[in-house]
């Protein structure tokens, strides 16, 4: 069978890519023209730095910029935290794990404002979680858990939804690890962590960047958890985006979306990048190993 | 007491016994075959000597020490796997170090220990390759050299050649037997191939469906095999039903069969008067001798490049000569005798053959 040439290729592709690459090319196309003056809904348009400039003299977008940083990163890392024991549990069927599996995976059918609202009132005042720890003698009256300023609830929230994305990739790549490779190991003397960090992180690192990016950039632009469960005293991203647009100040409302973007694309980019560092190129412990070898030579 | 030992050892998965009361027992610095074919058992006995399997009655000794509550990853032992089980992610050089590391062994012991291996496996060419830059052979070396850097008391063997072709099988398995005596290893191999076992082991364990069948040295697992299993599995004998009819001397017995009286000479008393009897194919001499001469129809001749194999009916059962040379054909007569003591008495009862 001869190979169609890449032009063939390009065009039966076009159609499905093609949109696609319109549609994104569109959106940010129009975020960035209107950040810097273009496309103005209120006003004449013309290039201007003047958004954001405006932009970044405030130190509540700074603010905002770090603490949707911290949610999609601490939302990412336990996610995937969370799911790496699971997909190892699961990594070899036993009686029920089919449920299991199933179980752990419904809050990928479950929307994400049914579930922040159900949160909400597990944690409330006279809800469930107080009246447990009331009754058990850990709190001596309820106490205010909703919105709290730490963000623990939210974080909560985060790793409850995210967490079956991780959970899927991460099984099918534990899966495909040979059990002889993991009885290797532990044969030779590795122990579970040492498994963990020698031999399975790194044979599935492709899948931990790929939960790291998924969940990194869902959390960040998280709008729903952080209005209903969030802290009431700090604003995500998506919540200055969306204070700006209700104020009819669309290009400030694009400078942050292009933020937004920015940082998913950065923030991925730097998370996929230390997953990999850390679990399969382990620069540090070439670095030991080189300096060993020289020292034995130098010896020698 | 130093080598493996392991005591009535049994597992049972669900309503299947999967091994029935198993003693094993390697002296150091020996080199013994668990024999047998598919599901007979023999992997799941090297599974409980490496760890990786409790059994469900038993105890493992290595070199005196009761291991059988011990994890894997702190036993003294190094398994050798089929599939080789390189860790595709790292270099042969950091594969073959990996058990060191865990042991935390000092960068400079770890360099000699990994270039005393090179050296014996001569690996020096491919340390900085990844194992999918290596033949089957090569990554054969890695994986014994892996397991051979850390230096186990006991050494574990998983049908490690079956993955390879005829003619390196045969120049790996006598590399580990050379490396096996130079390091002076204890070593259990497990193979259902019978030339692999008998060409490279000091005692061998006949295992066949969950029992052992019969241990011995090779020669007597071939020269004397005790029940029928064993003589076909091993060399593949003749075996024929035979009616001890009387003794005539102390140790030699007159017996019928179905190709006719023959005289058997033989240390263990048949141990009924309708028993089973065993001789090789290449045991018999041609022509006419005083004693057990034999005549039959060749029905089928096969050539098999050293020896020459002329298969003859008897009562609807098929017998195997075999002959270094000959002209005989099929349709022709010939005749041969078998020596008294070339064929021995099978007993029906494992557990007193096993004993």
């Amino acid at each position: 069978m001869t190979r169609p040439s890449p032009w063939f290729i390009s065009i039966l592709l076009l159609p499905g890519i093609g949109l696609i690459v319109v549609f994104i090319g569109a959106v940010i196309y129009i975020a960035i023209a209107q950040s810097v003056g273009f496309y103005n809904l209120t006003g004449d348009s013309g290039f201007s730095m003047e958004f954001w400039e405006k932009l970044i003299g405030r130190k509540s977008y700074w603010t905002a910029v770090r603490y949707s940083l911290f949610i999609g990163f601490w939302a990412a890392v336990l996610s995937v935290a969370v799911a790496y024991p699971l997909a190892l549990w699961l990594r070899k069927p036993f009686k029920g794990s089919l449920t299991v599996s199933a179980i752990l995976k419904a809050p990928l059918m479950i929307h994400g404002i049914v579930a922040a609202f159900l949160f909400l009132n597990i944690i409330s005042y006279n809800g469930l979680v107080n009246q447990l720890l009331v009754w058990t003698g850990l709190f001596d009256e309820p106490h205010r858990l909703q919105n709290d300023s730490g963000a623990v609830g939210l974080l909560f929230l985060q790793v409850w939804k995210n967490m079956p994305f991780a959970l899927l990739l991460l099984t099918g790549a534990v899966q495909s690890i040979p059990q002889d490779t993991l009885n290797a190991a532990q044969d030779l003397g590795a122990g579970t962590i040492e498994r963990f960090r020698r031999i399975i992180a790194p044979l599935t690192v492709s899948a931990m960047q790929a939960a790291l990016i998924i969940v990194f950039i869902d959390a960040l632009a998280d709008f729903t958890f952080q209005t209903t469960v969030g802290p009431t005293n700090r604003q995500s991203l998506s919540q200055y985006m969306e204070f700006f647009r209700g104020r009819g100040r669309w290009n400030e409302a694009a400078g942050v979306g292009v933020t937004l973007m920015a940082l998913s694309l950065i923030g991925a980019v730097l998370m996929a990048l230390a997953a990999r560092l850390i679990f399969r190129e382990r620069p540090i412990a070439r670095v030991v190993a080189w300096y060993e070898t020289r020292r034995v030579e130098a010896r020698t | 007491m130093s080598g493996l030992a392991a005591k009535g050892i049994a597992v049972r998965f669900d309503a299947v016994d999967a091994l029935k009361n198993i003693d094993l027992d390697v002296p150091a610095g020996s080199f013994v075959t668990l024999l047998g074919p598919s599901g007979c058992g023999k992997t799941t006995l090297l599974n409980v000597i490496s760890g990786f399997l409790k059994p469900t009655k038993g105890r493992v000794y290595i070199d005196g020490i009761d291991v059988t509550d011990t994890p894997p990853e702190r036993r003294d032992t190094a398994l050798c796997f089929q599939s080789y089980a390189l860790f595709p992610h790292l270099s042969v050089e950091e594969n073959l170090v990996f058990g060191l590391r865990q042991r935390g062994m000092s960068g400079a012991d770890r360099a000699k220990r990994l270039r005393d291996v090179v050296g014996q496996l001569d690996l020096g060419d491919h340390l900085s390759k990844l194992p999918n830059q290596l033949s089957g052979g090569q990554q054969q070396r890695v994986s014994l050299g892996r397991a051979l850097t850390v230096r186990p008391s006991v050494i574990l063997f998983d049908e490690p050649l079956s993955n390879l072709d005829a003619k390196l099988r045969e120049t790996v398995r006598h590399e580990i037997r050379t490396i096996q005596q130079d390091f002076g290893l204890t070593a259990v191999y497990v193979t259902h191939d019978q030339n692999e076992a008998l060409a490279m082991s000091d005692k061998i364990f006949v295992l066949n469906k969950g029992q052992l069948e019969q241990a011995g040295t090779p020669q007597d697992l071939y020269h004397a095999p005790r029940t029928r299993f064993v003589a076909d599995f091993v060399g593949s004998a003749n075996v024929m039903q035979a009616r001890v009819v009387s003794r005539a001397q102390a140790n030699v017995w007159q017996v019928v069969t179905p190709m006719g009286p023959l005289m058997v000479q033989s240390d263990t008393p048949p141990e009924a008067d309708n028993v089973l009897i065993a001789w090789r194919a290449e045991a018999v001499i041609m022509g006419h001798d005083p004693v057990n001469t034999v005549t039959a129809k060749v029905v089928r001749r096969s050539f098999e490049g050293a020896y020459t194999d002329l298969f003859f009916d008897v009562e609807g059962e098929i017998f195997r000569v075999q002959q270094t040379e000959t002209s005989l054909v099929a349709g022709e007569d010939m005749t041969f005798s078998i020596l008294p003591e070339n064929i021995v008495f099978l007993s029906d009862d494992v557990s007193k053959v096993a004993s």
